[in-house]
């Protein structure tokens, strides 16, 4: 940042401008985008530091500051739904992340095309089933008289378990119904990427006599590192976006220990009492969480490989 | 191609991994397809496992009676259709500025565009502003105020920031416009970028229920997912007892929902998946 | 090719475009044909009198001088509630006002009032907004205090300013001023209870239970005789404990686990109770001795159908339609199937009872509108209003029987007539528009299982006493949300630890007596003393 005079520097500014023109022509229909519907509606985020009634409406509501965090951060059971809520994300992000990588690798190098093709559609199947659905369906198979599994380790001479009672059980099984429900999903954007890997690189590597490992190794994985950081740091900063559906639907009272997350405690309360305000509060502050992880992330991804998201 | 011929022990496990990922996520849908064509009293009895058993097209016949259902149907493509369009268009045109290193302003509006992943304000504010512009009751309230998802931007930003710059600057120095690279060179060789990324928002609007149930009160402009909950609720205990409709719906009604609302994508899917085959990128050298 | 496929896109959507708007324009889907509109009644409405209608409590017909339309917000399964339905038709006759009933599924009722309330149009008459909402909204002068124009609603005044006074106190501000229309007399009085396989105790030669000790018998022999059933299941998950609290003197419908003693007039915690232990007891031995289902708090509804069907299971508590649910649905492989409703369990024997006066929330919108809207809904209040939404048009759609309930020639191929199948044929059975549904309708005809489950329990009146409905400030409101949600989940972690897990005892019981004391448990069994000493004040 040289210390030219305003004059000099807007100067600059301007040529640089007029350099980019078409770029920035190419750009207004996003800029108008953003502005319009994710920036114009962000007034509502004061209702956060009001008491929003949806009559008064969002101008017209009381001004209450800080009421509502003050409630929140004081709950008796806040730390237990922070840690509950941070774990369940974490786990799912870290579990769950290797998993559509290896999907897409491991598709990369069947040679059958027919059994490439059906196994990857057959994959991507659970991405129309609702999450209603998929709840039910792990009941079912978890119940610890009829469930499939528990039939199977019956078959194996193991006790039968009834697994979703378990609080040590519950997060594996949250975790790895999120990974079968969605590692077909998110595959294809690595299958995207290695598309997009020239085939003149594995071409010669085989010509040098290199093994199918040695060419995941040093030409897949590499190929695939750009997509990777993105998509890392992307699911780092909606960690904390726990959902409430699924848990409400998972989780019973011998697990509401682990499995309580600050989304089905909002949702328990809002059934008690119209709770917009405290429930954007909560938005806010897992936003902020979220924001603070996703630059953490980022500065660990340029650390790494060298790019960030900007 | 190593091993093309020859079976080798990395192949064989290959495959049976792959069966088994397969077969995990296959079967649930496969149950699902199954019991929807049994009589509800084997379902009920939890008698179907593999195979339909009193094999019928009743529950079938019986959501297809729904008149309103050929109607949701045409409307779910059509939402759709142009939906994916716009998301496509409003996606790949962007992407292409914030992937210019020295684009003016691309770290502010990086910047800008990261925070509004954080920043939600809820459906009322945004209806509102749905609402002010007039969009309410029309096919732009559903595809406009999700023209781009931020992830998928940020994705096929990133794409084209890997692909070679070469060819651009070559396609420059002969005097092509921006918009003439983008258009001609930069979007066809991000096929399988947009291949996927078009999948995951034609899959948003097929499978969306929720925003059009909020934006439009014409019931003939209901796309399919709004049509057939409709006539189902899945898990809704009414417990003043005035009428336990779920209790009415058989499984095999509710599961023949869930097949007929999936056709369509099934259809269509091999037809994207061809993008995500190799060799499409041929001559795109990385510099 | 990109060109080609943006090309190809356009054309596609521009053909879509077309065909939708060409669809639209011309064949709209066909209007319900079923409902046919009534041949006669050329009449001009104004020479209409009360005789003609019935009993309309003194509202002169019609009750508009000018046409009118009402917009009506409510929930409804049924497609489309149009001018071509029975009731919009009559009651514009009658009434002179055009009823528009915006209809939206139950499912995203809530999200769509949300949004059509911000929009700020709000509709004339709506449902659904949680009480504290709506009172503010009242205060606010956002809708009508109905109170207010007593003086020209004769229906309302009757019942519930004279006849039932509590309700302004339950359901009104602190005022007295009260923003909802409540619904009269809606509720059967048993709807819920312990349902059994009779076929397969008569079959074993085991008698229905008459109480606590008798119905545990039972299961031991059933047991017995099938080791591999668990002759009790449930599909009500953490709500089991609340059910099964009537029968333990500990029950509430809305503020469980709070309840009212009537013994010394007080409120109480119920899971804090001797008998609540004693339940929790009970409840414990069944399950040790593989009585009850084990995954009684996870079983999914289809899970609790395949069992209860499927002889794995003869017990259980439900909804008293589920009686005739389940016989329908497998009667073809079962002939003999034969679900009863049996009597209650616990030292008391009570079940719930259910309110006379509900409160769905009602409203009016305080706009040029309100007097008419007002009117309408006090005509849906007397009995001519209430017999046309839940009976219907005598001689037009239904005809008196010869057991005094209305027969619909219309519908009589369908196997079953409910109100589902009225509301979706005639916009009959709407949900907060039968303000005082008729006694002789459909929904009160009891099957010969239903009135059999009415003679048990009415014979004695086996009811637990119903509990005051409270009136709570709004600060009193936040309060109890945010102890509530908290001192629940605790309830229900230690019911299912205690029951699940064999370490629990007296210890624990102990212990947590203390813990949740310490949660807040006072406070909230506080506010609910104050708010009824308010209440018992106000007479």
């Amino acid at each position: 940042m040289t210390n030219k005079p305003l004059k000099a520097r807007s100067k600059e500014m301007l040529k640089h401008i007029r350099r980019d023109r078409e770029l920035l022509l190419l750009f207004i229909p996003c800029i108008l985008f953003y502005v319009i519907f994710r920036y114009g509606p962000l007034y509502g985020l004061i209702i956060a530091f009001k008491d929003y009634s949806v009559f008064t409406g969002v101008l017209g509501s009381d001004w209450v500051g800080l009421k509502h965090f003050i409630k929140f951060f004081g709950n008796q059971d806040f730390w237990m739904l922070f840690r509950n809520t941070l774990l369940l994300g974490f786990y799912t992000l870290v579990f769950g992340f290797p998993f559509p990588i290896l999907l897409a690798v491991l598709l990369n190098e069947v040679r059958v095309q027919w059994f490439k093709k059906s196994v990857q559609t057959l994959s991507y199947l659970p991405a129309f089933l609702s999450v209603v659905i998929i709840s039910s369906m792990i009941i079912d198979f978890l119940s610890p008289t009829n469930g499939l599994l528990n039939q199977l380790l019956a078959a194996l001479g193991f006790e039968k378990k009834y697994f979703l009672a378990d609080s040590g059980w519950f997060r594996p099984i949250y975790v790895i119904s999120e990974i079968w429900g969605t590692v077909g999903y998110e595959s294809i954007i690595y299958l995207a990427a290695i598309a997009g890997i020239s085939p003149t690189l594995y071409e010669a590597a085989r010509v040098d006599g290199a093994t199918r490992f040695h060419m995941i190794r040093h030409i897949t994985i590499p190929g695939l590192m750009p997509t990777m950081l993105i998509m890392f740091i992307l699911k780092t900063g909606s960690m904390i976006r726990v959902g409430y559906e699924k848990v409400l639907l998972l989780y019973n009272p011998m697990t509401y220990n682990v499995a309580d997350v600050f989304s089905t405690y909002v949702y328990r309360k809002g059934l008690l009492e119209s709770n917009y305000s405290y429930a954007a509060a909560v938005g806010m502050f897992e936003a902020l969480v979220a924001m603070v992880m996703l630059l953490g992330a980022n500065a660990v991804s340029r650390k790494i490989g060298g790019k960030g998201l900007w | 191609m190593v091993g093309a011929r020859r079976l080798s022990v990395f192949g064989v496990v290959n495959a049976l991994i792959l069966a088994c990922v397969a077969i995990a996520t296959l079967y649930p849908v496969w149950y699902i397809a199954v019991t929807s064509l049994s009589d509800t009293a084997s379902v009920v009895q939890g008698k179907v496992l593999l195979f339909p058993k009193g094999f019928n097209f009743d529950a079938y016949a019986e959501v297809l009676k729904n008149k309103l259902i050929p109607r949701a149907y045409l409307n779910s493509v059509y939402y759709t259709s142009l939906g994916t369009f716009i998301n496509l268009l409003f996606t790949a045109v962007a992407a292409y500025p914030l992937s210019q290193r020295t684009f003016f302003g691309r770290r502010f509006f990086m910047l800008a565009i990261v925070l509004t992943m954080f920043l939600n304000p809820g459906i009322i504010p945004t209806y509102l502003v749905v609402q002010k512009l007039g969009l309410t009751d029309s096919v732009w309230s559903l595809v406009l105020p999700n023209a781009i998802w931020t992830m998928e931007l940020i994705i096929l930003k990133s794409f084209y920031e890997n692909m070679s710059s070469q060819i651009r600057e070559a396609a420059l120095i002969d005097g092509a416009s921006e918009t003439r690279i983008l258009f001609s060179i930069v979007i066809p060789l991000s096929k399988p970028a947009l291949a996927s990324i078009g999948l995951f928002y034609f899959m948003g609007h097929w499978n969306s229920f929720f925003l059009p149930l909020i934006y439009l009160n014409d019931k003939d402009m209901y796309p399919l997912q709004v049509v057939l909950r409709d006539m189902l609720i899945f898990n809704t205990e009414n417990d003043a007892g005035l009428v336990d409709r779920a209790a009415l719906a058989p499984q095999a009604l509710k599961n023949a929902t869930i097949v007929l609302s999936m056709i369509p994508v099934l259809l269509i899917y091999p037809f994207a998946q061809k993008y995500f085959a190799k060799g499409v990128m041929l001559g795109a050298e990385k510099g | 090719m990109p060109k080609k496929r943006i090309r190809m896109s356009v054309i596609l959507s521009v053909l879509m475009l077309m065909l939708s708007a060409c669809g639209g324009g011309g064949g709209k889907a066909p209007a319900e044909d079923q409902a046919k509109a009534p041949a006669s009644n050329n009449e001009p409405p104004a020479a209409a009198s009360a005789a003609q209608y019935g009993d309309t409590g003194g509202l002169k017909l019609p009750l508009v001088d000018e046409p009118t339309t009402i917009k009506f917000m409510l929930p409804s399964n049924s497609s489309k509630i149009g001018d071509d339905k029975l009731i919009v038709q009559e009651l514009l006759k009658r009434t002179g006002i055009k009823v528009e009933f915006q209809t939206y599924s139950p499912q995203t009722y809530q999200d769509k009032l949300k949004v059509v309330v911000a929009s700020g149009k709000l509709p004339d008459i709506f449902i659904g907004l949680k009480p504290a909402e709506l009172k503010k909204i009242g205060q606010q002068k956002g809708v009508v205090a109905i109170n207010e124009y007593a003086d020209m609603l004769p229906n309302f005044s009757k019942l519930y300013l004279q006849e039932n006074d509590w309700v302004i106190k339950s359901y009104g501000d602190q005022n007295g001023n009260i923003y909802t229309w409540p619904i009269y007399d809606l509720n059967r009085e048993v709807n819920h209870g312990f349902l059994y396989r009779k076929d397969i105790f008569d079959k074993n030669g085991i008698k229905e239970w008459t109480n606590t000790e008798e119905f545990y018998q039972a299961l031991k022999k059933l047991k017995e005789i099938y080791p591999d059933s668990y002759p009790y299941a449930s599909k009500g998950l953490a709500h089991i404990f609340g059910d099964w609290s009537f029968g333990w003197g500990l029950g509430n419908n809305d503020n469980y686990p709070a309840y009212y003693d009537e013994k010394d007039g007080t409120w109480k915690y119920a899971s804090v109770q001797p008998e609540h232990k004693d339940m929790l007891d009970f409840m414990k031995k069944l399950y040790n001795e593989g009585l009850m289902d084990p995954e009684f708090l996870t079983d999914t509804q289809d899970s609790w159908t395949t069992k209860m069907t499927t002889d794995k299971s003869f017990v259980t508590w439900d909804w008293i339609g589920r009686l005739d649910l389940f016989y329908n649905q497998v009667k073809e492989k079962n002939p003999d199937y034969n679900l009863r409703y049996a009597n209650p369990i616990g030292p008391t024997g009570h079940v719930r009872t259910l309110p006379k006066v509900s409160d769905f929330s009602v409203a009016v919108a305080n706009n040029k509108n309100k007097e008419a809207a007002l009117k309408l809904l006090d005509y849906l209040t007397s009995p001519s209003g209430g017999e046309l939404m839940t009976v219907g048009v005598e001689g037009v759609n239904f005809n008196w029987g010869e057991d005094g309930r209305p027969v619909y020639p219309e519908l009589k191929d369908l196997p079953l007539v409910d109100i589902g199948v009225l509301e979706d044929r005639y916009g009959m059975w709407l949900e907060g528009a039968y303000l005082r549904p008729d006694k002789r309708s459909v929904y009160y005809k009891f099957s010969e299982k239903e009135q059999e489950a009415q003679d048990k329990i009415m014979k004695e009146d086996k009811r637990e006493p119903f509990d005051p409905i409270l009136n709570f400030t709004d600060d009193e409101i936040s309060t109890l949300a945010e102890l509530q949600t908290s001192l629940q989940k605790a309830s229900e972690e230690f019911n299912a630890k205690y029951i699940l897990d064999k370490s629990y005892g007296d210890a624990q019981w102990e212990e947590f007596k203390k813990s949740i004391s310490k949660q807040g448990m006072d406070e909230l069994i506080k506010i609910y003393n104050d708010a009824q000493k308010r209440y018992d004040a106000a007479k």
